[in-house]
């Protein structure tokens, strides 16, 4: 009997579950962790590389990278938050024969469901490294703000990755059955989802183990990262009022930075104050 | 409990059934009779195929438990590895900068210092050796995403494009795991820029 997987497939990471007894549990990749990037980059002998990798190689090829695709499933090339992202993206935004918004890539036309299925195909290996047998069936989340043509090409790009796709659930259910707040009944909760690209809230109604999204909300160019920037900013910016010295032209000084203020925020979690072990940053500019 | 009190019961309400197929022609009792053996014969399946489906799957998970438990193992240290780079990261900072430090540079003491220094270092990196974890080559290789992080590039009319040609930070491996990728510039053709233009 083949396992049914739970994918959650970000705007900026994705992230895939199977359920072990009672509970979910969130896979580990190849690469030992439990999310991973979604993105996708086409190399120069149509090598194509899903997740760290991709990331890993963005500064060297960013026309042929493509990241929050998500943005782009289901719409059309008119839409304004298209428009916002042709704008701003490295890669090219097409239009397509029906007037969705496509991406080019090395010269090859590909649907966001495409792209979004090679994200997909990954998730589905590391299911399967790990329950030792092929998977066929999943269950992917999605916001609860997705309409039907989103939740379609959502759909499909699982189809594309070999998957029946069992269910589609907006995400704010699937976080309030992780919580098992299905069993606690006629309630009235919100789910705030802080993603690494997106914030959403979304206010659903619980009873009798059916949930109603009730109103969602949030900021689409809002999440983690910013934030993870925003210390970043501020450390550079004392560091340059203290030393005189300006890092944010020393790319390593900005990645380590990047990487002790990721480091910081995790620690705060669980203790405070927090404090960020960057020594010889200065050094590195000389 | 319920299920045999419920399967008994069925059992039960079979035989005077089957004795009242007795009126019924032969060609109904065969219809009848094969469907009510079948269910039995089918609930039997599904329990024998549930059974098995379980035992198949206690075993993948002990299979699974195994191989989580060699990984806790083997990667347990993985976290405290990767955050005791910091520490080799830091010596060769600390070894550069007493380096260039223009007011040691006529000190006597100077080359004893960084020699003390050193030998902390190779300590370290003894120890790390010992636990698995051993520094990426990268310099002047093909530049691979898979162990290398591209941080910029850099226009070089010496190497082959997408070869490594800076090494902005040292990288490790842990065994067969990335512990941390080499942060790298990676050469860029010059004239392929031109042409663009």
């Amino acid at each position: 009997m083949s396992r049914v997987i739970g994918i959650d497939l970000g705007t900026t990471n994705s992230c895939v579950a199977v359920m072990e007894g009672s509970q979910a549990k969130v896979l580990e990749n190849a690469e030992g962790a439990r999310t991973t990037p979604s993105v996708v980059a086409f190399g120069e002998n149509d090598e194509k590389l899903v997740g760290q990798s991709a990331k890993r190689q963005a500064v060297t090829n960013p026309e042929n990278t493509l990241f929050a695709v998500k943005r782009l499933l289901g719409r059309n090339f008119e839409d304004e938050a298209v428009k916002k992202d042709v704008a701003k993206v490295p890669y090219k935004i097409i239009k397509a024969d029906n007037n969705d918004a496509w991406l080019e890539a090395r010269n090859k036309k590909y649907s966001p469901s495409q792209i979004s299925a090679f994200i997909l195909q990954k998730m589905k290996e590391t299911a399967e490294k790990y329950l030792g047998q092929e998977v066929t069936q999943a269950v992917i989340t999605v916001p609860a703000y997705f309409n039907d043509s989103q939740r379609q090409a959502t759909k499909d790009a699982g189809k594309i990755a070999g998957l029946e796709v069992l269910r589609i659930i907006n995400e704010p259910t699937a976080a309030s059955l992780a919580y098992g707040l299905d069993k606690k009944g006629g309630k009235k909760i919100a789910v705030y989802d802080l993603g690494g690209g997106t914030f959403d809230v979304s206010i659903l109604e619980i009873g009798d183990g059916v949930f109603e999204v009730k109103s969602t909300n949030g900021n689409t160019l809002l999440g983690g990262e910013d934030f993870d920037d925003t210390i970043v900013d501020y450390l550079t910016n004392e560091f340059k009022k203290d030393s005189g010295i300006d890092l944010k032209t020393d790319k390593l000084a900005l990645h380590r930075l990047k990487e002790a203020a990721v480091g910081s925020l995790i620690i705060l979690k669980t203790s405070k104050p927090a404090i960020l072990p960057a020594s010889f940053v200065a050094c590195l500019c000389e | 409990m319920v299920m045999t009190k419920s399967e008994k019961k069925e059992d039960k309400k079979v035989s005077p059934e089957q004795l009242e197929s007795d009126h019924i022609n032969e060609q109904e009792k065969e219809k009848i009779v094969p469907i009510k053996e079948e269910t039995l014969e089918e609930k039997l399946k599904t329990s024998q195929e549930k059974l098995l489906t379980t035992m198949a799957e206690m075993e993948n998970q002990r299979k699974r438990n195994e191989k989580e438990k060699r990984e806790a193992f083997e990667f347990g240290g993985f976290n405290l590895a990767s955050e005791s780079l910091s520490i080799i990261d830091n010596i060769e900072r600390a070894i550069t900068s007493f380096k260039n430090d223009e007011g040691l540079k006529n000190n006597k003491d100077l080359k004893k210092i960084i020699e003390s220094i050193e030998i902390v270092k190779k300590d370290i990196v003894s120890i790390f050796k010992k636990n698995g974890i051993e520094q990426i080559e990268c310099m002047n290789k093909k530049f691979d995403p898979n162990f290398h992080q591209a941080m910029l590039e850099i226009e070089n009319s010496v190497n082959e494009a997408g070869t490594v040609v800076q090494e902005i930070q040292k990288g490790y491996m842990m065994k067969d795991r990335l512990l941390r990728p080499s942060l790298v510039g990676v050469a860029k053709k010059i004239a392929e820029k031109e042409e663009k233009k």
